[in-house]
């Protein structure tokens, strides 16, 4: 980048990747932005599996329909939106602490740390991942489960042998939503996060802001390639099938 | 068939779930009415003021524009979307599965990203940002949630519809308007809904193909003729005994299909009624 004009200058080199790997606060912040993204998937996974089984074959029609609205609905409301009302629901006085002190617990206060950002992206994303593990287990037929009884398996190992490996393609394609979105988000972190809370995309944003745009391109490919691998690995899985 | 204490568990399991989604849009609407600037729990006292204030003329033009927009970018989306799967459904060319690959990876790219991209492409080209460039911004994502939804429903309806309506002596005109888009309205309708709503509320496209492939309503019988094919091709996992599940589900179902079956009817028995009369 020239100092005076603040044009970028196409000079090819590495000098920005070598900037990357020698700094050892972006190694952190990559590092926190994957890690949250991981813990992100793995409690939506969690959250997620008993509704989408509630719905594909427990739930009668109407309560399906229910449930189905109550899921899809928020992902009509603006996402800004929602960050921000969790920003006053984890407040040091807002409604979390409130409803905790009332029933006599400690306050949490987790408001604008790692956990708040964690809690906020389960949140947003936890509709994405609900809708294709629903689909997936909607399409296992029933008589795989009554087979399963039939040859003498109890419920746990019919869900362990039968159920979760022809639902897996469902909960890997709800990854890569809940997994690429929290890796490539800055707004939540940027509202809801603490200092120590900086993601990749902070940081990209930062650096375009400052015109450091050839920086932000070569940490924009730290995401870029950890989503190339990720979805290698979910094609291997059949996920984009279940999509 | 699963057990009581399963159902209430998974019930009470959803149920929660449903008030995690929920409590905050609740909150919400009731800070709206909130008559304090400051944020603070209890809420002391209530007002209708601040939509008094916020239905000015300013933010009337901006929710125009956001709705111009949807608007547009879905119907580019909706084209191109529906083509690209086509093409890659109904026909194997050198590379098909590269393009699918590529087609679905920008779901995967962080919203970030991709705007940059965008940015820098458009200024390379000396185009200046106006409101076709966010216009073709969107349209540029939506492409991949149209493609996904209408592969996803390709792949599940029989060619063999295509192929009993053009024996059936309809031409490609006819075959479209009577057979492929009855099975593809209502993926479109699925994928433009939730494009569309996700342009006019959302402000950012980086959030797209929430659920591509769903639809509203509950699919077709389980056993559709996709489903058995691979069941066929891919016992899962090995395990002998759910093998012989899949087996036994591929016995007992066939598809279910009215118009498929009825169309199947009909040319086996026209082909049979050739054949006795020796053509």
């Amino acid at each position: 980048v020239d100092p005076f004009t603040s044009e970028v200058q196409h000079i090819w080199n590495v000098d920005n990747y070598k900037l990357l790997w020698e700094q050892g606060a972006y190694h952190s912040i990559a590092l926190r932005t994957v890690g949250i993204a991981a813990a992100v998937t793995a409690a939506d996974a969690i959250l997620a599996f008993p509704v989408g089984y509630f719905m594909a074959r427990i739930a009668g029609g109407r309560s399906r329909t229910f449930v189905f609205v109550a899921v899809l609905l928020p992902l009509w409301s603006s996402y800004l939106i929602r960050v921000y009302i969790w920003r006053l629901i984890l407040d040091n006085d807002g409604v979390l602490n409130w409803s905790l002190r009332k029933v006599g617990l400690p306050a949490a206060n987790i408001g604008y740390t790692n956990w708040a950002v964690w809690l906020i992206f389960t949140y947003v994303w936890l509709p994405f991942m609900i809708l294709p593990v629903y689909g997936a287990l909607e399409r296992v037929p029933d008589s795989f489960l009554e087979a399963s009884r039939d040859l003498g398996a109890g419920g746990w190992t019919t869900f362990r042998r039968i159920l979760l490996p022809l639902a897996l393609p469902g909960v890997i394609a709800g990854s890569i939503f809940t997994f690429s979105l929290t890796l490539g988000d800055y707004i939540t972190p940027l509202l809801a996060g603490g200092a120590s809370s900086q993601f990749i995309g902070n940081v990209v944003y930062d650096s375009i802001g400052s015109q450091q745009t050839p920086f932000a391109a070569a940490f924009a490919a730290v995401p870029l390639a950890v989503m190339a691998v990720y979805l290698l690995i979910a094609r291997r899985l059949g996920a984009f099938e279940a999509l | 068939m699963e057990r009581r204490s399963t159902r209430v568990a998974l019930t009470a399991w959803t149920a929660l779930v449903v008030l995690f989604l929920w409590i905050p849009l609740a909150l919400i609407v009731l800070y709206a009415f909130n008559k304090s600037n400051v944020e603070s729990w209890p809420i002391q006292s209530l007002t209708t003021h601040w939509f008094h204030t916020a239905w000015n003329s300013e933010v009337r033009s901006a929710l125009w524009l956001s709705v111009r927009v949807g608007v547009t970018a879905t119907g580019i989306a909706l084209v191109l979307g529906s083509m690209a799967a086509f093409g890659v459904a109904r026909f194997r060319f050198f590379g098909r599965e590269t393009v699918s690959f590529l087609l679905v990876l920008p779901i995967a790219l962080p919203g970030i990203v991709t705007g940059i991209a965008l940015n820098s492409a458009f200024l390379a080209g000396h185009i200046l940002l106006s409101t076709w460039t966010i216009i073709v911004g969107h349209a540029t994502f939506c492409v991949i949630v149209v493609y996904n939804n209408v592969l996803a429903r390709l792949r599940r309806s029989s060619p063999s519809l295509i192929e009993a309506s053009q024996d059936l002596g309809a031409d490609g005109w006819q075959t479209f308007r009577f057979v492929i888009w009855p099975v593809l309205s209502t993926a479109l309708v699925a994928g433009g809904l939730r494009r569309g709503r996700r342009h006019v509320l959302h402000g950012r496209c980086a959030e797209h193909a929430p659920a591509a492939h769903l639809r509203l309503h509950p699919p077709r019988p389980a056993a559709s003729g996709r489903q058995r094919d691979r069941l066929r091709d891919d016992p899962p996992h090995g395990d002998p005994r759910a093998a012989r599940a899949a087996a036994r589900a591929r016995h007992r179902g066939r598809p279910r299909d009215r118009c498929h079956r009825t169309l199947n009817v009909r040319r086996r028995t026209r082909n049979r009624a050739r054949r006795r009369r020796g053509v």
